[in-house]
């Protein structure tokens, strides 16, 4: 017997061995990474509920969670084929819709992929939470994740069958997605956050001045933040679709960013002699993650260090100017996503190694900046004012007085803890 | 009897044909007659050119559908320009006479459920600091004038002022309900959301403390 085996290991070229034996250990990572960025649904869930009232508790999770299932499959039916399908013009895939591949490994990746669209699509949840109605938020995570995420996408990742993105052939990068998965997300969240107006009673009607609405459990925003956290490991780790020896950078880059983020809000508010909020440190880190997320492979650690302190400042600035803007964002989603996106991408052209603070690179990344707001946020603005006007995307006052876990799904986050008695009794 | 009484008497028979004659293209005989009494109750000595403030209060006989523009200028060509193209019906005072001694005008009953209704906003308003009333009235009057329409806003601003649950009378179930989320939206406002979601929340919790039927009664307003 022993024999047989060592006459079958000898006999098969050693190097296809090594190859197919590769590509198991790369598809058994790509599929970790795919549930860590899985996982990272739930700490958006946890986050975003912990960071809105407890009337609205259960909506914000049901809207997390049918992200996930709508996005995967309609990202698994249109948006992989617009993405990664071939790409001759550069601009849109055109084959690969309903998928149906000759090999294995096309398989990992479109999972891997499908984790993304859910991501960029969850971003908006958070920022129109407690005033959407449930039917029209799904809808418009319907339409992002089939066309506004994937159009996006294949002009930076767009390819993998064959052509390539026209912002790739610039050299844009955008290693794991700050600009193509976050920014594209918190830009449709801020078309949302317009069309939806502010929650009600957010902004001062005399000096216009933006009031606190404090969430209801800030111990769920922490473990949100914790998770999502471990979550981007597997974001930006596993966007290097194999297991090799980067990996290690990768992540220590990313946990440095996310570190750094924290400090950059304390030193922030500290400067600013503001209170150093939980909920303030948690969007800092989130935005360390988001900042880091381009160019967690092509920078040093000190230079990650360096993009997640910025984004903590970014987050808390970019936070202040949303409120004057009379823009409510209900969680900070936009900063944290969208400026914290901005600044990270521009961070990978800055701060690349080997090629420090080449201006030729931080022109191409801006260009896409700018192209992924040139094209997220009016296309996200037509969807939501359509759906606004076909189905009321804006919950009626006396929805959101209920709050809308009653009014929208019949049910209450804690029936039994309820001190805001606004409601009938809950239909058995 | 003076010349200006005579006048004063003229003027009012002529403006009770005019309603009568006008109106009895949109309301039935008896929603016309309790129009009639309206006016001889609180209008008839104001001059035709104040006509809209009766409209608005007879409005909600009216209902939503009946363009209001279109009575007020009908009235108001035949009471300023005079009634020559139009045949007015004879001054319907003894028909009106004869419905209330018949007691067709009585009262409406305020409800329980109109006087716990009551109760809140008056418990809500006196959580309220003073400075802030002014703010929180500036604010529900816009919203009144743009959700209601007709008289249902002329009832509702009576009872602002008033503090009279019997102007809450005549409104519909969905009407109040819609008040009271306006309360709450102007509360919102002014006290900020997590001020009015408490304020709401204590309200209610005392008024069902004290009263369990009460507290049903307010469910249909919440």
């Amino acid at each position: 017997m022993l024999r047989l085996v060592l006459i079958i290991f000898f006999l098969f070229p050693v190097s296809a061995f090594a190859a197919v034996q590769d590509e198991a250990v790369n598809t058994v990572w790509l599929i970790i990474a795919a549930a860590l960025v899985f996982f990272m649904q739930t700490g958006f869930a946890l986050l975003e509920s912990g960071m809105s009232r407890s009337k609205n508790a259960v909506n914000v999770v049901m809207k997390n969670y049918m992200d996930v299932c709508l996005g995967s499959m309609v990202f698994w039916a249109v948006g992989f084929g617009i993405m990664f399908g071939v790409n001759k013009t550069g601009f849109v895939g055109t084959s690969h819709g309903f998928p149906q591949f000759e090999d294995e490994w096309s398989y990992t990746f479109l999972f891997f992929q499908m984790m993304f669209a859910a991501t960029a699509t969850t971003i908006a949840s958070g920022a129109m939470a407690e005033r959407t109605r449930y039917a029209g938020y799904l809808l418009g995570a319907i339409i992002i994740t089939a066309i506004i995420y994937p159009v996006f996408g294949s002009w930076v990742w767009g390819g993998f069958f064959g052509g390539q993105g026209w912002l790739a052939q610039l050299g844009f990068v955008d290693f794991a997605g700050s600009t193509v998965v976050h920014s594209v997300g918190a830009w449709c969240a801020l078309a949302g956050i317009i069309v939806v107006g502010p929650r009600l009673g957010r902004f001062d009607p005399v000096t216009g001045q933006a009031r606190t609405i404090p969430g209801h459990n800030l111990n769920n925003v922490a473990m949100g933040g914790f998770i999502l956290w471990l979550g981007w490991f597997g974001f930006n780790a596993g966007s290097t679709l194999q297991a090799d020896l980067s990996l290690g950078k990768i992540a220590l880059n990313t946990h440095l960013a996310a570190c750094a983020g924290a400090l950059g809000t304390f030193l922030c508010q500290a400067a600013l002699r503001k209170p150093i909020l939980l909920t303030h440190t948690i969007n800092g880190s989130i935005g360390g993650l988001v900042a880091i997320t381009a160019g967690c492979a092509t920078m040093s650690p000190s230079y990650a260090i360096v993009t997640g302190l910025v984004a903590g400042f970014v987050v808390i600035m970019g936070s202040y100017l949303m409120e004057k803007l009379k823009l409510d964002d209900a969680v900070g989603a936009v900063p944290v996503h969208g400026f914290a996106g901005v600044w990270g991408t521009l961070a990978a052209g800055l701060f690349m190694e080997g090629n420090l603070f080449n201006v030729d690179q931080l022109w191409v990344q801006a260009l896409g900046c700018v192209m992924a707001f040139l094209w997220a946020f009016p296309a996200a603005l037509i969807c939501y004012w359509v759906l606004d006007k076909l189905l009321g995307l804006r919950a009626e006052n006396i929805e959101q007085q209920r709050g809308l876990d009653y009014t929208e799904h019949a049910e209450r986050g804690y029936p039994e803890f309820d001190s805001v008695q606004l409601h009938k009794p809950l239909a058995s | 009897m003076s010349f200006f009484e005579t006048n004063k008497e003229q003027r009012q028979v002529l403006q009770r044909r005019a309603i009568y004659t006008v109106l009895r293209r949109w309301l039935s005989e008896e929603k016309l007659l309790q129009a009639l009494h309206i006016f001889e109750q609180g209008h008839r000595n104001r001059p035709s050119i104040a006509i809209h403030g009766y409209l608005s209060e007879i409005a909600h006989l009216l209902g939503d559908e009946v363009d209001t523009k279109l009575v007020r200028r009908n009235l108001m060509t035949v009471l300023v320009c005079g009634p020559d193209d139009i045949e007015l019906a004879p001054d319907p005072l003894p028909l009106i006479r004869r419905a209330q001694t018949n007691g067709a005008f009585g009262e409406q009953q305020t409800g329980e459920q109109n006087l716990v209704l009551h109760q809140l906003i008056s418990d809500l308003l006196r959580c309220m600091p003073a400075t802030q009333r002014k703010v929180f009235h500036v604010t529900l009057a816009k919203q009144l004038k743009r959700k209601f329409v007709n008289g249902s806003q002329h009832q509702l601003t009576q009872y602002l002022v008033s503090n009279q649950p019997r102007f809450l009378a005549s409104l519909s179930e969905k009407e109040l309900r819609e008040f009271l989320s306006l309360i709450y939206v102007a509360s919102c406002e002014v006290l900020g959301p997590v001020q009015a979601d408490q304020h709401f929340g204590n309200a209610i919790q005392q008024i069902r403390q004290k009263d369990p039927g009460a507290g049903d009664y307010l469910n249909q307003y919440l």
